[in-house]
């Protein structure tokens, strides 16, 4: 009775360990991307989208404008269809902070910058929201612009990257938050970016958000199966 | 009397501090609506109907005035993969990320960031520009 009872209490025990630490290591989702231009020109994607943290493989299973498939690992991308590999020119993985990773991650709060050479130097608060400034620090700040970072509620609202003349080169709106297992993510992402007194905007929408799914295995753990005919392609036009 | 100005001085400007960086957060979502109302109702046309693809739509007599769908899975330059990657991950312009080596010095390793950061917010703002369609 004594043994049944500690065999129990270390079972309860460890079942709260797990469950207070749990991983989540797979994210999928559809989503649609809405997007005007510079130039006014109208854009629209479709697809689904598989990431394995594990892996660090972000699988893009586009529908629309035209089917297709992209693998987005860290040093190379691979379109298996055009059988291409094109290595990533920056020696920097923007896995990391994707918007998956850090959801999964549980540090979108703060978008990851807690984790890169960006220091908080001010905050402020209003009514609903909260703003703090990101900065690099030493002399380096004057080549780089400011990041301001602003929350509601305690969850990420907005981001506005400025240049060194501290002029707006980008905003993004994280809006339209849901709950997946207890998470807040947000379902739908405004992004504006600012050139030559011009803008251009873009809207990603994301449904059926799904996290530690065991099913699309082949698309979780893919494994390029094709010999690239080319690993920096020259420019294909598409024929009307 | 100075540090009552200075309290007075510093007051004002801590209120037009919040009010400017107040604003770089407005965002207007109903004329951001109007905006995307065509590309929203081609979304919804889409998503009812599965597999349809933008040549069926010109094949159709889709009216593509306007419209550059994004034909990149023919592209390749390296240049405008990075900025579309970066943009389509919904990383930050601007956003310097820190390398994973701390053997590398400090200095070294700032100065590989700012260069970064530059090709990164260059290609990110002109890739919507490269990216342009073709039909």
């Amino acid at each position: 009775m004594h043994l049944k009872g500690l065999l129990l209490s270390a079972i309860l025990i460890l079942g709260c360990f797990f469950a207070s630490g749990q991983i989540y290591s797979r994210f999928q989702a559809d989503f649609s991307i809405k997007e005007i231009g510079f130039d006014g020109k109208q854009n629209l994607m479709t697809g689904s989208l598989y990431y394995n943290k594990v892996e660090r493989t972000i699988y893009y299973d586009f529908e629309f404008p035209e089917e297709s498939v992209m693998i987005v690992a860290d040093t190379c991308t691979y379109r298996p269809k055009e059988k291409v590999i094109t290595p990533h020119k920056m020696e920097v993985s923007m896995i990391d902070f994707s918007i998956y990773n850090l959801f999964l991650n549980q540090d979108l709060d703060f978008y990851g910058l807690n984790e890169t050479p960006y220091e908080l130097t001010e905050v402020e608060e209003n009514t609903d929201m909260v703003i703090s400034t990101w900065e690099l620090p030493g002399k380096q700040v004057k080549e780089v612009g400011k990041i301001l970072l602003s929350q509601k509620k305690g969850r990420l609202y907005g981001l506005v990257s400025l240049d060194k003349e501290g002029n707006v080169i980008s905003k993004q709106f994280f809006l339209d938050y849901d709950y997946i297992e207890n998470l807040p993510f947000p379902t739908r992402v405004v992004q504006i970016s600012y050139l030559g007194g011009q803008e251009s905007k873009k809207i990603t929408t994301y449904r059926n958000v799904i996290i530690n799914s065991n099913d699309h295995k082949e698309k979780y753990n893919y494994t390029p199966d094709f010999i690239p005919v080319s690993s920096s392609p020259a420019l294909v036009p598409v024929g009307k | 009397m100075k540090k009552v100005l200075l309290f007075i001085f510093m007051s004002l400007f801590t209120v037009t501090l919040f009010a400017g960086n107040d604003e770089l957060f407005n965002l207007d979502e109903a004329a951001l609506e109007v905006q995307f109302q065509e590309l929203t109702t081609l979304e919804n046309f889409v998503l009812t109907n599965n597999n349809v693809t933008a040549i069926d739509l010109s094949d159709n007599g889709f009216d593509m005035a306007g419209f550059a769908f994004n034909t990149n899975m023919n592209s390749g330059m390296e240049f405008m993969w990075e900025g579309f990657l970066w943009g389509f991950l919904c990383c930050p312009v601007g956003f310097f990320v820190i390398a994973i080596d701390d053997d590398e010095p400090k200095d070294n390793k700032m100065s590989f960031w700012i260069g970064v950061g530059a090709s990164v917010v260059l290609s990110a703002i002109t890739s919507p520009i490269y990216y342009s369609g073709y039909y």
